[in-house]
């Protein structure tokens, strides 16, 4: 028996899967209002970061610090929790054994899922960068800022999605692998805002993904004012 | 660096209330020209200005004793007149030290100082100038200007730094191309 | 629709008397429960399979190890020939639609076809040909556009079943297709079923509390309970293990004395009395070795001994004769 019917191109199942997740993300009311209320947000804060620049309360790496650091936080919060309600969110919607009673292995649903939720910080990013530069903090400054921020804020999201993915695919409550990522994001994010010192404090900054990709997106940003 | 400017700024306050209700005799520049001998005055008495504007202005030192002085330490300080207006001077401007070289007899040397007023009021502005090391400790005495009389008037700006185009047409961007891709969906 | 016919074509369909789905001693315990245990039967082209059991008897469990969702803890099932172990291509022959199914409620029927369709991999062009067929067939009020959250439960179990037709299966798993359908709803359900069986060739398990819909619908029925199979075969034979002992009879109220004594006398007959206290209602046990010996028709000599007795018969009736007595017995005297 065939298990390959028809002449069309046929597509690999987790691209299917992929698909579908897109769809339902982005062209569904769900990521777009979180798209557009990201937007909105980012607006109101460089507006605000704008104002106080010119008031001279903040310096311009300080405006494009809060610009990204809040597109940071977001996407890759947003990637977790997509992530997080992927596979547990389909069983607790009794849709999951449906999916798994197709050809698919459990693998390929996962990977599909997982990609589509990755997808968040590229779009929240490219939603950035009109702001980034708005702030007018020169070229050269703005692209390192976006360069420094997109590597760490990949490297993030593919570390926190796919942690939010491994809960969901053990929890059986959805609330359960939400709330734990939730915990979990809160934690890690809690170092970069609180002053630690001494070796224990370097050795959790530095052991953090989140607080030592913030600071390697600090460092980078800093680097072309050495010296001022 | 900022923890050196904030003694620097101590000191000088200080130096200033010390001053103000009249240095002893160990208050001199020993061997140098005295804290007497200097003059400072400022370009300008009065000036009037919007939140967020830059106003430029300049001191001037005369040594007008018969030996040089040491080397200075020139520091703009400012304070609120009418008592309501919270003034931090890191806010208000960039840069409010200025190393002097020593000054000759009858020279004199001129600074220049940057102001970006930050909240409305009436604000006081003056340059005084210390000894720098090793004097400091020592035999610091300080020479400070008149004041600079400063009205701020709250400055209103729709378009802070020209972002407004930006946090208006972004989420009105975003917003049209989900529209456009929900029409475009239903079409199929 | 090249697809669907060149599927067809690929299949090794009813052509063979070979069993499609056959199954050897599985098992599935949990922790130490067995939730099944030591099930076997074969299933054979265009049947449908009734599985019958108590709430808890391993129905459930039993299609979830078949449909490969869980391992067997021993024992092996084949299907079409395929052994449980490559379960993908298990997969791609099956068709299941589990009792809790849920739905995308935002999706529209027909986009949730059609997604059904890319996952056992059509091509876009073909998901979009499956997808209409189906929902042509099984979905019969147009609302295919419409989206799933709008859908009544009964369009959303037929919208289960044409999922679970997607892939052209061998063998259907419906479990509780008509739990909480109205009689309508249930009907065109049962229908649905015979229609699958009948013109595609497919292989149906159905597992079902309605033991109606089951004598309905079924050519066979296994029966569980506590996860073992109590009794297995064709409808009648199963009726049979449980065969009525007692007759049930109803006679003109004036004939009453007449009639109990004649069936008291009647050959065969153990004990008679009326029942639930109505006069014209009486039941009439017989000696099982006696009827063992007579077989069904030996009760005949009760209804014989009441013509001879001039007493009108209004109404018999063979106590136990149906598959919901057989069912109540086997699994009673299973517990005990």
């Amino acid at each position: 028996m065939s298990a390959v019917p028809g002449s069309g191109r046929l597509a690999s199942g987790w691209s299917v899967v992929l698909g579908q997740e897109l769809k339902d993300l982005w062209l569904a009311a769900r990521g777009q209002a979180l798209v557009l209320t990201f937007a909105l947000l980012l607006s109101a804060l460089t507006y605000l970061a704008a104002m106080n620049r010119e008031l001279n309360l903040l310096d311009q790496r300080d405006t494009v610090n809060l610009v990204l650091q809040l597109t940071l936080g977001l996407g890759v919060v947003l990637a977790l929790l997509f992530s997080a309600d992927s596979l547990s969110g389909e069983r607790e919607r009794e849709t999951l054994e449906t999916l798994l009673l197709t050809p698919l292995t459990p693998r390929e649903v996962a990977i599909g899922k997982l990609l589509a939720s990755l997808t968040v910080w590229p779009v929240i990013m490219i939603v950035a960068v009109p702001y980034v530069f708005a702030l007018r903090v020169g070229s050269a400054l703005s692209i390192e800022s976006i360069a420094a921020a997109s590597a760490v804020g990949s490297i993030l999201t593919v570390a926190f999605a796919s942690f939010g993915m491994a809960l969901s695919t053990v929890s059986d409550s959805n609330r359960l692998s939400l709330g734990v990522s939730l915990f979990a994001f809160v934690v890690l994010m809690a170092p970069t805002q609180l002053p630690l010192s001494g070796w224990l404090g370097d050795l959790m900054v530095s052991v953090n993904p989140v607080s030592a990709g913030s600071l390697s997106r600090q460092d980078r940003r800093q680097r072309p004012f050495v010296g001022r | 660096m900022k923890r050196l400017l904030g003694f620097a700024t101590a000191a000088t306050l200080v130096g200033v209330l010390v001053a103000a209700f009249g240095a002893g005799p160990g208050g001199q520049l020993t061997a140098h020209a005295q804290s007497s001998d200097l003059v400072l005055t400022l370009d300008i008495g009065k000036a009037t200005a919007t939140t967020g504007d830059t106003l430029t202005f300049t001191s001037e030192i005369t040594n007008n004793g018969a030996a040089a002085t040491p080397a200075l330490i020139a520091n703009l300080t400012f304070a609120s007149i009418d008592l309501d207006t919270y003034v931090d001077p890191e806010d208000w401007s960039p840069q409010r030290t200025i190393a002097i070289a020593p000054i000759g007899p009858g020279q004199s040397a001129t600074q220049s100082w940057t102001v970006t007023p930050v909240l409305p009021g009436e604000i006081a502005i003056y340059v005084a100038v210390l000894p720098g090391e090793p004097e400091l400790v020592s035999n610091g005495s300080i020479a400070a200007s008149p004041g600079l009389r400063l009205s701020v008037d709250e400055h209103r700006s729709l378009n802070p730094g020209g972002v407004l185009p930006v946090v208006v047409a972004v989420p009105a961007f975003v917003a049209a191309a989900f529209v456009g891709l929900v029409a475009a969906r239903r079409r199929i | 629709m090249r697809a669907l016919e060149q599927r067809n074509d690929a299949t090794p369909a009813a052509e063979t008397d070979q069993a499609v789905l056959s199954v050897h001693g599985i098992s599935k315990t949990f922790g130490s429960v067995a939730a099944v245990r030591e099930l076997s039967f074969e299933a054979y082209s265009g049947e449908i399979i009734g599985l019958l059991g108590p709430n808890g008897a391993g129905k459930t469990t039993a299609m979830r190890v078949l449909s490969t969702l869980l391992r067997p803890t021993q024992g092996s099932f084949s299907l079409d020939g395929i052994p449980h172990t490559r379960s993908v291509e298990i997969r791609q022959r099956l068709g299941v639609l589990p009792e809790s199914s849920g739905f995308p409620k935002h999706w529209r029927g027909v986009e949730y076809i059609r997604y059904y369709a890319r996952l056992y991999r059509y091509s876009s062009s073909e998901a979009n040909k499956v997808a209409a067929r189906l929902l042509s067939e099984v979905e019969r009020f147009g609302r295919a556009k419409d989206r799933i959250g709008t859908y009544s439960r009964g369009m959303r179990q037929r919208l289960g079943v044409a999922r679970a037709l997607v892939n052209i299966p061998r063998v259907i798993f419906l479990d509780e297709p008509t739990l909480g359908l109205d009689p309508a709803g249930q009907r065109q359900m049962l229908a649905l079923i015979k229609d699958v069986a009948g013109r595609r060739g497919s292989t149906v398990l159905l597992g079902t509390h309605f033991l109606d819909e089951v004598e309905e619908s079924c050519s066979r029925i296994i029966i569980l309970n506590h996860g073992r199979v109590i009794a297995e075969g064709l409808i009648a034979d199963i009726k049979r293990k449980a065969a009525p002992t007692s007759l049930r009879v109803r006679v003109a109220p004036d004939r009453r004395e007449t009639a109990l004594t004649a069936i008291e006398q009647a050959p065969g007959v153990t004990a008679a009395h009326s029942v639930d206290g109505k006069a014209d209602v009486f039941t009439a046990t017989f000696d099982a070795a006696w009827l063992g010996e007579h077989g069904d028709a030996g009760m005949n000599s009760a209804i014989r001994a009441l013509t001879d007795a001039n007493v009108p018969v209004l109404s018999f009736e063979l106590e136990g004769g149906r598959l919901s007595d057989a069912f109540l017995a086997l699994t009673k005297e299973d517990s005990e």
